[in-house]
């Protein structure tokens, strides 16, 4: 009796696992997962003597399969929940619905760091030949500035350690350290959103002010923006890994007046809008994209403000929720990401007029950077 | 691995990765250990409300296994990019 | 293709089963014949014309085995031919390139290495071929008349790639005459969910515990830390190896057949022999059978009991490929012998209580284990 009890409940179980697979419609993309789907392999007879065919097809049927996000969650609530892990996926879960990603830095991050460093003075040298003053900044990670939210006994390099050796060995430009600044506004509010790794606009503010006083620049005071909150239900980069059920969201909030809402034009790859918001992203689960309009090679800010000032950033995505704040003091800000363009950045820099260099990058994304070197080290 | 050459006694990386894995370590250990062995009684009748509920109990169960080990297979081939790959 | 992945569970399985029960009995065996090719070719397709061919020496020297059952010295000789060109594919594929770069070494000359990937199921295949052999020779079965019957039993998908070792007797009615029950389905595949969550849920768990452990990403190995990588190892192993085995019982069992049982809590071994009689013990009395008691055993003395022992364990050296497991039998029956023959492990015998023995037994085995990787 037992075992057709178990025939019956299991069978019911499967065929109906088997026949949802079936009929359940294939995407293309997963916005969880931030890339393409696989898609079916052609069949070569080479293709599938070697295994590759065959390898394939199983991408293809991972991928796809159904329901994949709630498998994921499952997942998450027996390796967390159950066996009291304190990490999933590379993310640490830590105090206070706070997530962080692994940060390792080995022999392998110390070279490229290295490379970086170079790429970087060998560029501001030719700055300085044209006069061009270039300033870099690099950001510590929400890892370190918030590390008493880690879990107990987790050890993470000292990122601050990082920061002054890079600030010590790179050339010709003109650095600026915001680690000290960052710390003390912390105990404050919160500058790093809990579950994605970029800074919000509180920490963006600090960063800007402190970039400011270094190029000599007056920064616009923070009691004269008006602080609108955007969204209150974003779910970013460490919850797209960790994949934790009940994760609390995160509010992202910007600070807007007159300058920043009012711009001439911004251009970016695909479109010209009149806004450094896209609130089309606010849909979707990448809500960071509605600063700077998501990832593009080129983006380009001219504002109304009457200086002959243009700014040229050479960055990662950390620089794009300072836009709000960058468009106070220049005419055009110009916003460049090596990992997608190979743009001859000298040349860019005399037809464009541009008067300042900005280096800014985020210490995880530094380590392991390859594309700085590439595109750089040719000067 | 009695401290013979002076190794210490434990470091926090240390600690941290146990407590992570204890649960699963004793669930192994319990596992393998004929513990589990449940001795089947088959007294009173065989189709009795009790027999049927514990028999729908252990399927489900078992179709838990099956739900909880194919959740960790989707999750090994879980790849996200934090940004987006051209 | 292996069992735990979505491909196998949800598409594999389910597509294969159905077929199965759908055909009427005599086409049964040829089901399980292409299911058994196509589920070794997702991984290992470069294997399968030297498994047909091995099927096909085996098959017709059984056969003439039978044939020339008087004569003894060709009986003989088929019964070497067969065991020969076992032996030399499963040589070749582990020690081709080892011979190769050995000569190169010596003479100077610069032969390309073949780099032949070792396929896996090779191992176990070859102890099925000859443990059917050499069986027939003794005459402790009758050979396989049919082809068709013998490709399936030498082919069968359950066992090929780590499963246990499924000896001719044990399945020779039933690759006639399943027996097929809804009874027989239920209790296989719990038997198979059993395996699948012991491979899937706690090997592959604590086996990551092991990784981090063994790719010394600690720096430095504390007391604690080596005590827990000992307890990650021994239970990784475990669970892989007898989820493995489960999930190859259960199949099985759906099907119709019934395998031997391959581990029986070894954990709880109270000495290494008793070991030896839990852990695998398909592969430790395929040793012991066909190359231990035929040698002559215990029984003709200690020198040639010590001599046996060594052949043993140089045969487990020799065969120890990446599978982890025959390192550590090879240092296990060496540390047998040497075990049986201190005067301390005797005196711990007789004056510890059974606890101890079996902790002191657990801990040596594994830190042994340890050692020989």
């Amino acid at each position: 009796m037992k075992n057709k009890i178990f025939f019956a409940i299991f069978m019911t179980v499967c065929i109906v696992i088997i026949i949802v697979n079936f009929i359940w419609p294939k995407q293309t993309f997963s916005q969880e997962e931030n890339r393409m789907l696989a898609t079916i392999p052609r069949f070569s007879f080479e293709s599938f003597v070697n295994g590759d065919y065959l390898n394939g097809v199983n991408d293809y049927i991972n991928d796809h399969f159904a329901f994949r996000n709630i498998y994921l969650k499952l997942n998450s609530w027996w390796e967390v929940s159950v066996m009291g892990k304190k990490e999933n996926n590379g993310v640490y879960i830590g105090k206070d619905g706070y997530l962080f990603e692994k940060f390792k830095y080995g022999e392998e991050e110390k070279e490229k760091v290295k490379n970086n460093v170079s790429a970087i003075s060998n560029f501001a040298e030719t700055m300085q030949e044209i006069n061009i003053p270039t300033y870099f900044v690099l950001v510590p990670n929400s890892i370190y500035i918030n590390s008493d939210k880690l879990p107990k006994n987790v050890e993470v390099p000292d990122q601050e350690e990082i920061i002054n050796t890079v600030n010590s060995n790179v050339k010709n430009t003109k650095n600026i350290n915001v680690t000290s600044a960052l710390k003390e506004e912390n105990k404050i509010k919160p500058l790093y959103f809990k579950t994605d790794h970029h800074m919000n606009s509180d920490g963006a503010y600090v960063v800007y002010r402190e970039f400011c006083n270094t190029a000599n620049v007056q920064p616009v005071q923070i009691k004269d923006f008006n602080k609108i909150t955007v969204t209150n239900d974003f779910l970013g980069t460490f919850d797209s890994k960790a994949q934790l059920i009940n994760q609390t969201p995160d509010e992202i909030f910007v600070y807007e007046n007159e300058i920043n809402t009012n711009i001439k034009e911004a251009i970016y790859d695909k479109e010209t809008t009149k806004s450094i918001f896209n609130e089309e992203f606010l849909t979707g689960k990448d809500k960071y994209s509605y600063f700077l309009n998501g990832n593009n090679s080129k983006a380009i800010i001219k504002t109304k403000v009457d200086n002959n000032k243009k700014l040229l950033i050479i960055k990662d995505s950390y620089a794009h929720i300072m836009s709000q704040f960058l468009c106070e003091n220049y005419s055009e800000v110009h916003f460049l990401d090596p990992r997608y363009t190979k743009f001859d950045y000298k040349e860019y820099v005399q037809e464009n007029g541009i008067t300042d260099v900005l280096f800014l990058y985020n210490v995880s994304n530094f380590a392991t950077d390859t594309n700085l070197k590439l595109l750089f080290t040719a000067y | 691995m009695f401290g013979l050459n002076g190794a210490s006694l434990a470091n926090p990386e240390a600690i941290y990765y146990l407590k992570n894995y204890i649960v699963i370590i004793l669930i192994g250990i319990i596992c393998s250990i004929p513990i589990l062995k449940h001795k089947n009684t088959e007294k009173g009748e065989k189709n009795s409300k009790k027999q049927i509920a514990i028999s729908v109990f252990t399927s489900i169960c078992y179709v838990a296994i099956l739900i909880l080990s194919t959740a960790s297979l989707v999750n090994n081939s879980f790849n996200p990019f934090l940004y987006f790959r051209f | 293709m292996v069992f735990s992945s979505v491909v196998f569970l949800y598409i594999f399985l389910p597509l294969m089963l159905l077929i199965y029960f759908i055909v009427p009995k005599k086409w049964k065996n040829l089901v399980m014949i292409i299911a058994s090719f196509i589920f070794f070719a997702w991984g290992e397709i470069r294997y399968i014309p030297i498994m047909l061919l091995l099927a096909v020496m085996d098959f017709w020297c059984g056969n003439k085995i039978n044939k020339y059952w008087e004569n003894k010295k060709k009986r003989r000789i088929y019964l070497w031919i067969d065991v020969g060109i076992n032996l030399l594919i499963l040589f070749f594929f582990k020690y081709a390139d080892f011979i190769i770069s050995s000569i190169n070494g010596v003479t100077g000359l610069n032969i390309p290495l073949l780099n032949i990937p070792l396929p896996i199921g090779v191992s176990f295949n070859t102890f099925q071929s000859l443990s059917y052999i050499i069986d027939v020779y003794r005459g402790t079965v009758k050979c396989e008349k049919s082809f068709y019957n013998y490709l399936t039993y030498t082919t069968l998908f359950p066992q090929i790639i780590a499963g246990p070792i499924v000896r001719y007797e044990t399945v020779d009615e039933e690759l006639v005459d399943k027996k097929i029950s809804l009874d027989n389905f239920s209790i296989g595949m719990k038997r198979f969910l059993i395996g699948l969550g012991k491979k899937v849920l706690i090997a592959n768990n604590v086996g990551a515990m092991w990784n981090v452990i063994e790719t010394g990403a600690f720096g430095e190995m504390t007391v604690l830390l080596s005590w827990v990588g000992i307890i990650s190892f021994a239970l990784q192993i475990y669970f892989d190896f007898s989820g493995y085995s489960d999930m190859a019982i259960g199949l099985a069992k759906i099907f119709g057949m019934n395998f031997d049982e391959n581990f029986n809590y070894p954990y709880i071994s109270k000495s290494i022999t008793e070991f030896w009689r839990r852990w695998h013990i398909t592969l430790s009395s395929w040793f012991r059978d066909y190359i231990y008691i035929p040698l002559g055993g215990n029984r003709k003395g200690l020198p040639k009991q010590i001599r046996n022992i060594l052949i043993v364990w140089a045969l487990t050296r020799c065969m120890a490929w990446s599978i982890l497991e025959f390192r550590n039998m090879g240092c296990i029956f060496w540390s047998n012998f040497n075990y049986r023959k201190t005067v301390y492990a005797q005196t711990i015998r007789k004056a510890t209580k059974n606890f101890w023995t079996h902790l002191y037994n657990s801990i040596s085995i594994n830190k042994l284990g340890n050692i020989c990787i």
